[in-house]
């Protein structure tokens, strides 16, 4: 027999995984939509980010009222305010969709000049860490949430090598400056995708195992004695 | 309470009834009776005694001559005398010693003898504080000259009539006993007797209840227990049947589920999944315990979510399509969902995945190839219908202009044809029955040939075209021309899709049972989305690219009706940024193979 409480941290896991969805299919179709230099399907991105906002105070609202209502202790807790974290990258993710979309439609309006390579692979692992963050969360496994932790220095070294070739383009031909600042701006969105997804995972390691694994070089600093 | 002991106490009541009831008799009835006649019996010896005093030389002679006289008389009879004249002063008592008898305390205030003086006698049951024992006193009246001078007082000790009870009691217990073991003993018999078949029929139930259908109970008693055993053997068939037919239902059930292409996902009415069949499992891919999980934490779609709570809900069907990530490749599925509601009541809902990947790609090809040939034969047309207008007109007089235009003309008819020459050959290599002239050649030579047709197109943009590991002697059968042009086009598709300064190579390797050839270009690649449409006719992995590369976007496809009515295979391999390679095979024929030698040296 599962408690109120219970069935309410269920509900509160589904709608956070509804959110999950709802935000991996807008990165989806950003970057179908960039692509396929496809600006009905940007703009209906754009347009649908009122979902996603709407989504999360949805679940802020949940999160609260369980805190106060149910005054809920441990384990339980620690789901409750990490799902209010984890909530808000979500959200965070969804505005990077919202601007790759908009970086898109201004893309397009001219033919394209720049092919920067390393693009889609940046997106890929993006998403595949964005994927496994939450299919992390759903199984509560910390194994996978630390190998998306890990990834994070993947993505970082691709979004800095493609940020270098696009500078390239721009300091040999100043007319391409505008493209290449597109480029630059949907690289950097991805690569914030992937610290938010890296974020997440942080935040589940925390919920699972009640370790913080965030700012390690803050706490070494702090608990010098520890080894 | 067992059976057994139930008519136990049964029986231990029906006896103990009667026995307490004697019990209360004796000790009520019996008893009185018995103290009535001993009171009687010692109304006469009082009398007898009153007479021997009054008459005889008793009273007459002084207190001393009664106590005297008392004492003989006591010891013939046996009973205690005592007389007490009026005032209550003891004048004789049987049993206390002569000179005792003056020092004997006041009995004027005994109920008997206050008796004896209003009646003519009086009697009295009482513990005697003298012998210590529960005694019956009896008195009579003493006169003597007509005048009332005292009592005689006779006393019995009661010792006997309670003995006399007791024994009774215990006889009566003893019956009691007795009746009790005889109870016990029949109990025991009876109650086995009647005991067995109840708890014969309820080992059989139990055995049911958990599930042993074949247990047959056989009756041992008849009457009720009979009719009762036969309604369980009835019974225990009956579900027997039942559980059969289920199980042979559910069997058939899983089948089908197992079976089924569609996936199937059952949820129970608080939408946890209960089950999922194999299709499904082998989308889902390595998450295989999703049992009791939300669908949500399974498969990431809030609509599908969204869609079974509200299914749950009682909102009717549901369908959606849904875009799954299965491991690879992106599918596109159909999902119905329909809510199980047995005999009205909301027991949870199915969802049927069908998978209509394919289908949308077929009608994607379809529908583009339609958009793609009108445009691709436009572009050209309006050129040439364009400058041909202008030329109609007559305004261009300068003959040079003239000749440019008809030039310009000529180059957009030259790629109408091509395009039309494409999709004939296409069309040919379609046509069902149509098979490829096969005569024997060396690859080689093939091969050799091709790259010089290439090598122009080749040497304009800055790429090395080179041939590698070539099998030299290899022959084939084949369609000569058919093959050419395969390798043409693999050619000149990398040549095309290669930046300046990169490479293009081709490579013939002899395989156990068939013939490679492969194509490798240090070009941009393909990115995953697009390897399985490139061979779709006028797919094109950059639209933005401009067609003046000069393709007719057939090619990949014609190559790909080639290989397949050669019954080889055609196959790419791409990284993005890195080059693609594309390999065919040709099947060996081990007759033609000794056919080419043969037809070599001779």
């Amino acid at each position: 027999m599962t408690s109120k409480l219970e069935r309410e941290l269920e509900d509160l896991k589904i709608n956070l995984l509804k959110m999950a969805a709802v935000v991996e299919e807008a990165l989806e179709g950003a970057l179908a939509a960039h692509n396929k230099r496809d600006g009905v399907l940007a703009s209906s991105i754009i347009e649908n980010d009122d979902d996603i906002n709407a989504m999360e105070n949805a679940i802020d609202q949940q999160c609260l009222r369980l805190l106060a209502l149910k005054q809920p202790m441990a384990v339980d807790l620690r789901f409750i305010t990490m799902a209010m974290k984890i909530n808000m990258e979500l959200e965070r993710i969804g505005d990077q969709a919202v601007n790759i979309a908009e970086r898109t439609l201004q893309i397009i309006e001219e033919p394209l000049i720049i092919r920067p390579y390393g693009l889609n692979k940046l997106a890929r692992i993006a998403q595949a860490m964005l994927r496994d963050s939450m299919n992390a969360f759903v199984e509560g496994n910390v194994a996978q949430a630390e190998a998306v932790i890990d990834r994070d220095d993947e993505a970082d070294s691709l979004y800095l090598n493609l940020v270098c070739d696009i500078l390239e383009h721009m300091t040999g031909d100043a007319s391409l400056v505008v493209q290449g600042l597109h480029f630059t701006g949907i690289a950097h969105n991805l690569e914030r995708v992937a610290d938010q997804a890296t974020n997440i995972c942080e935040d589940i390691v925390y919920m699972v195992e009640c370790r913080v694994v965030k700012h390690q070089s803050l706490f070494k600093k702090a608990n010098p004695k520890k080894p | 309470m067992k059976f057994k002991w139930r008519l136990f106490f049964t029986y231990l009541l029906v006896v103990l009834v009667p026995f307490l009831g004697a019990q209360v008799y004796l000790a009520d009835t019996h008893k009185e009776r018995l103290i009535a006649q001993t009171e009687q019996r010692l109304l006469k010896e009082a009398f007898l005694i009153r007479t021997v005093i009054e008459k005889g030389q008793g009273y007459a002679r002084g207190p001393a001559a009664v106590d005297r006289l008392v004492k003989v008389m006591g010891k013939d009879i046996g009973d205690r005398i005592t007389v007490i004249d009026r005032r209550g002063t003891v004048l004789g008592d049987s049993e206390v010693a002569a000179g005792a008898v003056k020092d004997m305390e006041d009995h004027s205030n005994r109920p008997e003898f206050i008796a004896a003086f209003k009646q003519s006698h009086g009697m009295a049951i009482r513990h005697s504080v003298t012998l210590g024992i529960d005694m019956m006193y009896l008195a009579v009246k003493l006169e003597h000259a007509g005048r009332f001078v005292g009592v005689v007082r006779v006393a019995v000790p009661l010792t006997q009539i309670r003995e006399l009870t007791r024994k009774t009691e215990v006889t009566l217990f003893s019956a009691f006993l007795v009746c009790v073991f005889f109870i016990l003993v029949l109990n025991i018999v009876a109650s086995k007797e009647l005991s067995r078949p109840i708890e014969e029929v309820t080992r059989a139930a139990e055995k049911i209840a958990e599930g042993d259908f074949d247990v047959r109970v056989h009756p041992s008693a008849k009457g009720e227990f009979e009719a009762l055993s036969h309604a369980i053997n009835v019974m225990a068939a009956e579900i027997e049947e039942r559980i059969n037919e289920i199980t042979e239902e559910k069997e058939t059930l899983t089948t089908i589920l197992g079976d089924m292409s569609d996936g199937v996902m059952v949820v129970d009415a608080q939408g946890r999944i209960t089950l999922i069949n194999r299709a499904l499992e082998g989308l889902l891919g390595d998450r295989a315990d999703v049992v009791g999980k939300a669908p949500v934490e399974v498969i990431r779609s809030a609509e599908l979510q969204d869609g079974l709570a509200a299914v749950l809900r009682g909102e009717g069907t549901f369908e959606t399509a849904l875009c799954m990530n299965t491991g690879g490749a992106d599918r596109i599925f159909d999902v119905t969902i329909a809510p199980l509601k047995p005999m009205g009541r909301m027991q949870g809902a199915v969802a049927v995945f069908h998978d209509i990947t394919v289908l949308k790609r077929i009608d994607k090809v379809r529908r583009d190839f339609v958009a793609n040939v009108s445009h691709e034969l436009r572009t050209p047309l309006t050129s040439v219908k364009g400058y041909a207008e202008t030329l109609t007109e007559g305004q261009v007089k300068d003959e040079a202009q003239v000749r440019r235009f008809a030039r310009i003309i000529l180059k957009h008819a030259n790629r109408l044809s091509r395009l039309v020459e494409d999709l004939l050959s296409l069309t040919r290599l379609e046509a069902e029955g149509s098979t490829p002239k096969k005569t024997a050649f060396r690859l080689k030579d093939v091969i050799e040939a091709s790259v010089q047709v290439v090598r122009p197109a080749a040497e304009a943009k800055g790429i090395t075209l080179a041939v590698e590991d070539m099998a030299d002697q290899l022959a084939v059968r084949a369609d000569r021309d058919q093959i050419s042009q395969a390798v043409i086009n693999l050619l000149d598709n990398g040549v095309k899709y290669t930046p300046e300064g990169g490479k293009v190579t081709v490579a013939v390797i002899d395989t156990a049972d068939a013939v490679q050839v492969t194509v490798r270009d240090t070009g941009f690649g393909i990115a995953r989305d697009d390897l399985e449409r490139i061979f779709e006719r006028f797919y094109r992995v950059d639209k933005s690219r401009l067609r003046e590369a000069g393709g007719t976007g057939l090619g990949l496809s014609i190559v790909k009706h080639i290989i397949q009515g050669h019954g080889g295979k055609l196959w790419v391999e791409s990284e993005l940024e890195e080059g693609s390679a594309f390999h065919f095979t040709l099947p060996k024929d081990r007759s033609t193979e000794s056919g080419g030698t043969t037809s070599g040296t001779a």
